[in-house]
């Protein structure tokens, strides 16, 4: 089959020019539109559905679905589309009449308290109102696309190919299994693809770590791999994945599948934190080292911990101001912050200043307030684990104070049924955790299928993860592994939302983006209505119903709901993922299905 | 007097609005999960009303009357939008099967437009036409907003002092002297006088355990739902070769699902790829521009299932006192339910059944004055 290949690919590429409102711009065809965009400091992407807010893309993930940008004649993500020579990229900077007027009432509220309790008011309203949102068109567009649906056959299937998933496939393998590895980037290897600092804890140098890895996979027959794919969920009769590129649906057949998708790095709750400018903290080092795109001279990073430090480090390094904030003093970060250069504790409130772009940052303090001239705002106080697929698979989350909803799992890795996780998306914080667990998951799913002869191996394993967890001072992980033997829930404690950085709640602070739902809409529902459950805030706005299906929302909801009405997290709870947990278009559907 | 509906839907909710709309005293609702959680917010939100029997349509007709009416009172805009609905045709029965029951529509005051393939063509030129003989179309028909509505019968419920029970299963209903008395929860007992089970799906469990037994069974449906577009698709849609329907909501989400075999009972709340498939071909075969389109969720819900497609509501009167039953919507159940709330409540205070709800008495099963609904849509 053409479409596997082993996931190395030549990064050059060849130079392109792709238009922009009309104007000629240059690209390289092995980097995504966004990119080549965001580069030649046109950073707007597209308006947002309710407010006509200028948007531009917070992170690379194709999954991330918040803006779609006008390419051609089709609307799509343009961090998932790479450049092509004659491209064409509109985006329509007006803003139409009624919403110039009307925006102010527009707010996620407007559903259920401005409009119109007069029956024939309505009926004139709910026309304009139907016309009015941004939303991509689908009617004009001609369906010239065809599709096609692929069955794949595989022993296990392991989903993601960072660190966690590549060991868990290479350990799999090595028993004679075979192995598919599904990762939504172009090529493996994860985090350890553009993060170029060694990993803590490993002997070996972050080079020679994946070169060995990516080796041993590409020479091994029994793995195949699957990149530019999206694992898409459980259906009840069938798991999927599917490819833009390919325009294809794969139909996943296996006996056992290895969910290693990582973590989320969540937006930073702030005012304006929307705008243009504003990234994830992996896409920040994605950009600077693997794309190195010249991101600007100066940056702030939101969030004080090791990962912010690597960043901060990484950015300094190629040449970029680094000014690092945080609501509360870490205690055990303070002494390398000298390292960094400047760092502002203690902060009360953010707000970005800009329209179409980032240009200044506004920080209030316990000491004053300080304004900084800043190119781009880096979001990274609190990353979650990837929970989408877990949470779809209905499996049970807890909160962990400091950690987020974690999957409940068992020392063998195990979730439920024939499915198990590995990395960051149980939850550990450190790569040789990772490791570890690859190779755990790995042989938990191989004696599942019957290689019983692995037992003492696992057995001893699980000692060295136990040793490993001690020493690293990983002490909530034994409540998770509690949790797992019991169907009682233990309650955590109220914890303040890490990512929150506003005093009260703001009309332009945004927890959904893709429904324009501030944090003041939140608040008003969780007060006004009384309502605590994030499910029934759901249900009264809209949050997490976009098109990231909650990927980026949920748990910032979820703790912002609960820090309003000071309920622990548990109790507000997240809402339930729904398959597939990224779109998928009906041309490949409808495609038919081939051998 | 107590009274306790059971199940907080949009049935539970309305009949607890209507009771303490008239004073009926003590009124509690228990609800298993959240308010709305159970086939309400699964519903899609659409209603109508065309139907084959008289008895159906002019319930429908009253109820969506009562629910605008009610609506100005709301704290929550139920966002009613009278879209129509077309019906698709494919064969002369179909056509004449329409044309002999619009005689009966137009005495009720809901006469709709029969269409040919060029008028289908010019009002909705993203209908393929191809195969189509024609149409029927339904303007009085529309959606609404589920959450919505629920959430405005569920704020005007508390509001009037009605008692709310979230997450408070009902385990089991004492009866003593063929009447009811208590019911068992997880947190004790309540005594009561009047239990109304308003339990959609989950009713047949109920029943069983006082040894009633009415012949209807739950049948899981599911639903699809895309990213939101540009609004285009104003009515729904309904294919009636394919079995297939759509429709945009006001969000701009396209909803659609089609027939598809689903063993009957309580099976879990999953969709299947196969159904997904299904009506992404029929779908984008009768409107094409919808190929660019994405599926971003899918979810199930359960539409209770009676013999003769019809709801079921009030009691037999060798049941024991005080029990009333609101249920068996056959899957228009949001549309019928603020008229079933408010003739229930009447007939549980006065006594008197009110002629609207007669041909919904339980007792037709045994009578054999079945309704003979067969207009089912998904």
């Amino acid at each position: 089959m053409d479409n596997f290949f082993n996931g190395i690919r030549d990064r050059q590429g060849e130079k392109v020019s792709i238009f922009y409102c009309g104007r000629n711009i240059e690209g390289y065809s092995s980097e995504p539109v966004s990119l080549a965009l965001y580069s030649k400091g046109y950073k707007v992407l597209g308006r947002s559905k309710k407010l006509y807010r200028f948007r531009g893309f917070y992170s690379l993930d194709p999954q991330d679905r918040i803006v779609l940008t006008k390419i051609g004649d089709e609307y799509v993500n343009a961090c998932e589309i790479y450049c092509q020579d004659g491209q064409n990229i509109e985006v329509d900077f007006s803003t139409p009449f009624l919403v110039k007027v009307f925006s102010p009432l527009l707010d996620g509220y407007f559903q259920h308290r401005r409009f119109v309790k007069n029956r024939i008011l309505w009926r004139l309203a709910v026309d304009k109102i139907k016309q009015m949102a941004n939303h991509p068109e689908v009617r004009h567009i001609e369906a010239r696309k065809t599709g096609r649906i692929i069955r794949v056959a595989s022993d296990i299937v392991v989903v993601g190919g960072g660190l966690a998933g590549l060991t868990a496939a290479y350990t799999v393998s090595q028993l004679g299994l075979k192995t598919l590895i599904i990762d939504k980037s172009i090529e493996l290897g994860g985090r350890l693809r553009y993060d170029y600092m060694d990993v803590p804890g490993v002997p070996v140098s972050r080079e020679y770590l994946l070169e060995d890895i990516l080796t041993k996979i590409s020479s091994d027959g029994n793995i195949k791999t699957l990149t530019r794919t999206i694992f898409t969920g459980f259906f009840e009769d069938y798991p999927t994945a599917y490819s833009q590129e390919e325009r294809t649906l794969y139909i996943l057949k296996a006996k056992g599948f290895i969910i290693a998708t990582g973590v989320v790095d969540l937006p930073c709750i702030f005012r304006n934190n929307d705008i243009p400018g504003i990234f994830s903290a992996s896409t920040v080092l994605e950009m600077v080292n693997r794309y190195r795109v010249k991101l600007g001279e100066k940056s702030l990073i939101i969030g004080l911990s090791q990962n912010s430090l690597r960043i901060a480090e990484q950015l300094k390094r190629s040449g970029i101001d680094v000014v690092m904030v945080d609501n509360s003093r870490s205690q055990s970060i303070q002494s390398d912050l000298s390292r960094v250069g400047e760092c502002i504790v203690n902060v009360r409130e953010i707000e970005a200043v800009g329209r179409k772009c980032v240009e200044k940052a506004n920080i209030i303090h316990d000491d004053g307030r300080d304004r900084l001239e800043v190119d781009f705002i880096v979001c990274s106080a609190f990353s979650n684990p990837d929970i989408l697929i877990l949470n779809q698979l209905d499996s049970r989350l807890i909160y962990i104070g400091g950690v987020g909803f974690v999957p409940v799992h068992d020392e063998y890795m195990h979730l439920k049924d024939n499915i198990f996780i590995a990395g960051g998306v149980s939850g550990s914080p450190y790569s040789i955790l990772h490791l570890i667990e690859g190779e755990i998951a790995a042989l938990s799913a191989a004696y599942k299928l019957g290689a019983k002869e692995v037992e003492p191996l696992i057995e001893e394993k699980i000692k060295e993860y136990r040793t490993k967890l001690n020493e690293m001072n990983v002490k909530w992980k034994n409540k998770v592994f509690r949790n797992s033997r019991s169907e009682l829930i233990e309650n955590s404690s109220f914890t303040y939302p890490p990512t929150l950085f506003i005093e009260r709640p703001r009309r332009d602070a945004f927890i959904c983006f893709c429904e324009d739902i501030t944090t003041e809409d939140i608040s008003r529902t969780v007060h006004e209505k009384g309502y605590t459950l994030l499910e029934l805030v759901k249900r009264s706005l809209g949050v997490c119903t976009g098109r990231c299906q909650g990927r980026l929302c949920m748990v910032n909801a979820a703790l912002y709901v609960s820090y309003l009405s000071n309920l622990d997290p548990s109790q507000v709870g997240l809402t339930k993922a729904r398959a597939p947990v990224t779109s998928i278009p009906l041309y490949i559907l409808a495609g038919g299905e081939e051998e | 007097m107590r009274i306790a509906v059971i199940g907080g839907g949009i049935t539970g909710l309305s009949i607890a609005y209507n009771l303490a709309v008239r004073d009926a005293g003590e009124i509690h609702l228990f609800e298993k999960n959240w308010i709305t959680y159970g086939s309400s917010t699964r519903s899609g939100a659409r209603f109508r009303v065309h139907f084959w029997t008289e008895e159906n349509s002019r319930f429908a007709i009253e109820s969506i009357k009562r629910l605008e009416k009610l609506a100005g009172k709301m704290e929550w805009n139920p966002i009613i939008y009278r879209g129509g609905y077309i019906w698709l045709l494919f064969n002369e029965h179909q056509i004449e099967r329409f044309k002999e029951t619009s005689k009966m529509w137009s005495k009720l005051g809901v006469q709709g437009v029969f269409l040919e393939p060029e008028e289908i063509r010019e009002r909705y030129s993203y209908i393929n036409v191809d195969d189509v003989l024609g149409a029927f179309y339904g303007p009085q028909d529309g959606s609404l907003h589920h959450d919505y509505v629920c959430f405005g019968y569920y704020s005007l419920a508390k509001k009037l002092g009605v008692i709310f029970h979230e997450l408070t299963p009902i385990n089991d209903i004492n009866i003593v002297d063929n009447k009811v008395k208590q019911l068992k929860t997880l947190n004790g007992v309540v005594d009561v006088d009047v239990v109304v089970l308003a339990t959609g799906a989950w009713t047949n469990e109920l029943l069983e355990k006082i040894g009633i037994r009415l012949s209807t069974e739950p049948v899981r449906k599911e639903v699809c739902l895309t990213e939101p577009y540009h609004h285009f698709i104003d009515p729904l849609i309904i294919d009636m070769g394919s079995g297939a329907y759509v429709g945009q909501t006001l969000k701009g989400e396209i909803l659609g699902s089609i027939d598809y075999p689903t063993p009957p009972g309580l099976i879990k709340l999953e969709t299947r790829l196969e159904f997904v498939i299904k009506w992404a071909k029929a779908i984008t075969k009768r409107i094409p521009s919808l190929k660019n389109a994405r599926i971003m969720r899918t979810w199930a819900g359960y539409y209770m299932m009676s013999t003769d497609n019809s709801h079921i509501m009030g009691r037999e009167p060798e049941w024991p006192e005080g029990l009333y039953v609101a249920y068996g919507y056959s899957g228009h159940g949001f549309m019928m339910a603020p008229l079933v709330g408010e003739l229930l409540a009447e007939n549980i205070l006065t006594g008197k059944t009110p002629e609207l709800m007669r041909p919904f008495l339980p007792t037709r099963f045994k009578e054999n004055k079945l309704i003979q609904e067969k207009l089912v849509i998904g």
